[in-house]
């Protein structure tokens, strides 16, 4: 298999998405089906997106076509700079977008398909091989789960220790990830986004509340 | 001739056209079946007509996922290039447009299933509504049907949840309608053009999920949640005077309770005998990829081309057609096309390979083209055919004059096709009617063909040979130089032989003045029928076919231009 450019696959996937999102929203509100306003953010979403995904990036190597008359949304979309030139901005963002939209039946396709976009984005900034100290997307994100569980457990095992396992069971599972410490939470967020950082995120000592 | 000529232009409209009204015709009839159909008539106080928009979308769409499988089985359509049939080249030509078929049935796909889907929202979105409290008077009662043990339901939604996306995911269409819609996005957002070119490889994996799609499209209706009265129930349930009555269902004698029952999938009917005709075609493709193919020759061109003579247990081909080449060592899933260079009277046959991407620059890498170093033959690597496909040049043989365009790798076709003129034109035993070809070889870039100028050279030997010095005319027009070329061609102008290609027939440079072409050859042959063929881009094909139109003369018997419109 040679080189597959993935991320050409996903900004032809992520401009579908976007006309589906906008077809499924003008049906919803068109229809004023229940809980019809996600229709409407549907469309706002999708004509963001269309817009967003319609000049086509530059390949690697070779040429790359066009879509017509690109270069006038081409001048807007360079005005964001880095938040619309990175492609890890672009899955995370595509993500979000569309979360919303999975709340209403019309739009689920287009949430599936932007979902699936965002991956596929995500999925193009995995890394050939390890550069110098740069590690794979996978085993960072792998880290990080790692991380977090770590530190819910010494969290748990703390809580542990000063109550009575009822209490623990009480505790409803949304509860426990809100209470991790912020700081754990920003080297997390380091670890994800950061290339090439040379060290291992470090297990913060967890407080109780 | 001339009626098939008028026929060949017109057949693929014929074609279009007469797909689009079978569409047509099946979506209004069942629009206006459902429309009119008295057990739908209680479904309807729910739904409306988006039932008949729904249900009509339905088998448009069951039709076109029964045809589209059925152009890209490429033996299937070699075995009936195979049988003969009247009027054989129009027909054969349509056979090629298999591609451009397929890719129209998909566009029909994707237009009927957004009719489908938003169709089935809105009867979801009814559905769901009429469970609600504020539903009243027949439509109420029509929902609570099935509440108690005796009653077959009409609503398929029996509570009212607070999310409608719940109750779609609670249904095997529900699922099965949403994975469905998934494949085809991601089949089509990988096919593009852009994609295909980009990465051929992308394209090709991802289109595999089209076996989700059918799997999916199979069991889509199992769940029967199109329900319509039964007809015991309609003959014992007088519709026009008991709707009114819904409170006195129960109590009256003349209005029993309505019985629904769910309409029974038919699907799988529709694409059964092409899944599979489709399985057969790839398990006749895995057969031949299993057929021993012998490498008797290797010859690695100086510019980055290869040639291979194979042979493999009986193969036949014609000039003009193409085959397709896998090798496992390389990739054990592509199969790429190359057109055949050889003529079929040879004992082998042939293609040349150019190295223009991935799969090609590891082909000449894996044969050795690249190092200096001999191969032995036991070491070269396996290669399976499948083939040859495409329409034969042999229309060729029917004209007393031809005039052949070539455009850079548009030469490939007829090299096979000069190869065998040659062969037949040295068995002594059938004269031939055709007897004189003018070819022209328009190319930016000479090196690349250079296997072609030495086949040409070869050609031009063996004609004055044989006597036949005038049979062949060929012009090559050079359209790209840098300036030393020039120079260099300017100081040898006066030799005898072309200083690029060692023909004696010089090389011109820019393109081809074809308003001088034609009416020098029109003045040649003041009353033949010419054939017209052409390899190469679409601009350069309008071009041609414009010349054929304003040099053929009004009078029958004068001279005519045939424009043979083919995509090799």
């Amino acid at each position: 298999m040679g080189q597959i450019e993935w991320a050409m696959w996903a900004n032809e996937q992520a401009l579908a998405s976007g006309l589906i999102l906008i077809t499924g929203g003008i049906v919803a509100t068109a229809g004023r089906f229940t809980q019809w306003y996600f229709g409407a953010y549907s469309i706002v979403a999708g004509v963001f997106v269309c817009l967003l995904e319609y000049p086509r990036g530059k390949r690697k190597k070779g040429s790359t076509m066009e879509r017509w008359g690109q270069k006038y949304m081409t001048a807007v979309v360079k005005l964001f700079g880095p938040f619309t030139r990175n492609y890890y901005i672009r899955a995370v963002l595509h993500l979000l977008l569309s979360v919303p939209a999975g709340f209403l039946l019309a739009t689920i396709l287009g949430t599936a398909c932007l979902a699936i976009a965002s991956g596929i984005y995500l999925l193009s900034q995995v890394p050939p091989a390890h550069r110098g100290n740069c590690r794979p997307l996978a085993v960072r994100l792998l880290v990080c789960v790692h991380v977090k569980c770590a530190v819910l457990s010494v969290y748990a095992f703390h809580v542990r220790k000063w109550s009575s396992v009822s209490r623990l069971t009480d505790l409803p599972p949304a509860g426990l990830s809100f209470r991790t410490p912020s700081c754990c939470q920003t080297l997390m967020a380091v670890a994800l986004f950061s290339r090439g950082h040379p060290h291992a995120p470090c297990l913060p000592a967890a407080t109780h509340s | 001739m001339m009626g098939c000529w008028i026929l060949n232009e017109g057949l693929s409209t014929i074609l279009v056209l007469l797909w689009l009204g079978i569409n047509f015709y099946l979506f209004i009839d069942t629009f206006y079946w459902y429309e009119e159909e008295e057990s739908f008539h209680y479904t309807r106080v729910i739904l409306g007509s988006t039932l008949a928009w729904a249900r009509a979308s339905a088998l448009c769409l069951n039709f076109n996922c029964m045809l589209i499988l059925i152009p890209i089985s490429r033996n299937l359509i070699s075995f009936i290039r195979g049988t003969s049939i009247c009027c054989r080249g129009p027909w054969r030509r349509q056979l090629d447009k298999n591609l451009k078929f397929h890719k129209l049935v998909a566009y029909g796909i994707a237009v009927n299933a957004t009719i489908h889907i938003v169709a089935h929202f809105f009867n979801l979105e009814r559905y769901h509504w009429s469970q609600s409290e504020e539903a009243q008077g027949l439509l109420a009662a029509l929902s609570k049907l099935g509440n108690t043990p005796n009653e077959s339901y009409l609503n398929p939604v029996r509570t009212f949840p607070k999310n409608t996306t719940t109750e779609l995911l609670r249904t095997i269409a529900g699922v099965t309608g949403l994975v469905i819609s998934l494949a085809l996005v991601l089949i089509m957002t990988s096919s593009t053009e852009f994609i295909r070119q980009a990465s051929y490889e992308l394209f090709w994996y991802t289109h595999h999920v089209f076996i989700i799609f059918f799997l999916s499209l199979a069991i889509h209706g199992t769940g029967r949640i199109v329900r319509g009265q039964t007809q015991d129930s309609l003959s014992l349930h007088n519709i026009t005077f008991c709707r009114d009555r819904y409170a006195e269902w129960q109590t009256v004698a003349q209005c029993p309770v309505p019985q629904f029952s769910g309409k029974e999938p038919s699907a799988w009917k529709w694409i059964l005998g092409p899944v599979v005709l489709y399985a057969c075609e790839r398990i006749i493709r895995f057969w031949r990829f299993q057929q021993e193919v012998v490498i008797t020759k290797v010859v690695s061109h100086p510019s980055g081309v290869l040639e291979l003579h194979m042979k493999k247990r009986g193969f036949k081909m014609a000039p003009g057609q193409y085959i397709l080449v896998q090798c496992p060592a390389i990739s054990s899933l592509e199969w790429h096309p190359f057109t055949l260079t050889s003529a079929p009277q040879e004992d082998f046959f042939s293609v040349h390979i150019r190295a223009a991407g991935d799969w090609t620059a590891a082909l000449l890498e894996a044969f050795g083209a690249e190092g200096q170093v001999l191969q032995e033959p036991w070491s070269l690597p396996r290669l399976a055919v499948d083939g040859p496909f495409g329409t034969a040049l042999t229309d060729v043989f029917h004209y007393p004059v031809c005039v052949c365009v070539a455009a850079g790798i548009g030469v490939t076709p007829f090299a096979a096709l000069l190869k065998s003129i040659w062969y037949k034109c040295s068995e002594a035993q059938t004269p031939l009617k055709l007897s004189k070809v003018y070819f022209y070889w328009i190319c930016r870039d000479a090196r690349a063909f250079e296997w072609f100028a030495d086949l040409l050279l070869s050609l031009e030997t063996r004609m004055s040979e044989q006597g036949k010095t005038h049979f062949l005319s060929y012009h090559i027009f050079l359209t790209g130089w840098d300036e030393n070329q020039a120079v260099h061609i300017a100081l040898h102008w006066d030799e005898n032989t072309d200083v690029i290609t060692g023909l004696k027939q010089k090389t011109f440079y820019g393109r081809p003045n074809w308003n001088n072409e034609f009416k020098q050859i029109a003045y040649n042959h003041p009353s033949s029928s010419i054939g017209v063929f052409f390899c190469g881009p679409k601009a350069l094909s309008r071009t041609l076919q414009k010349m054929c139109r304003l040099y053929s003369s009004a009078d029958p018997r004068g001279v005519h231009f045939f424009y043979n419109k083919e995509s090799f």
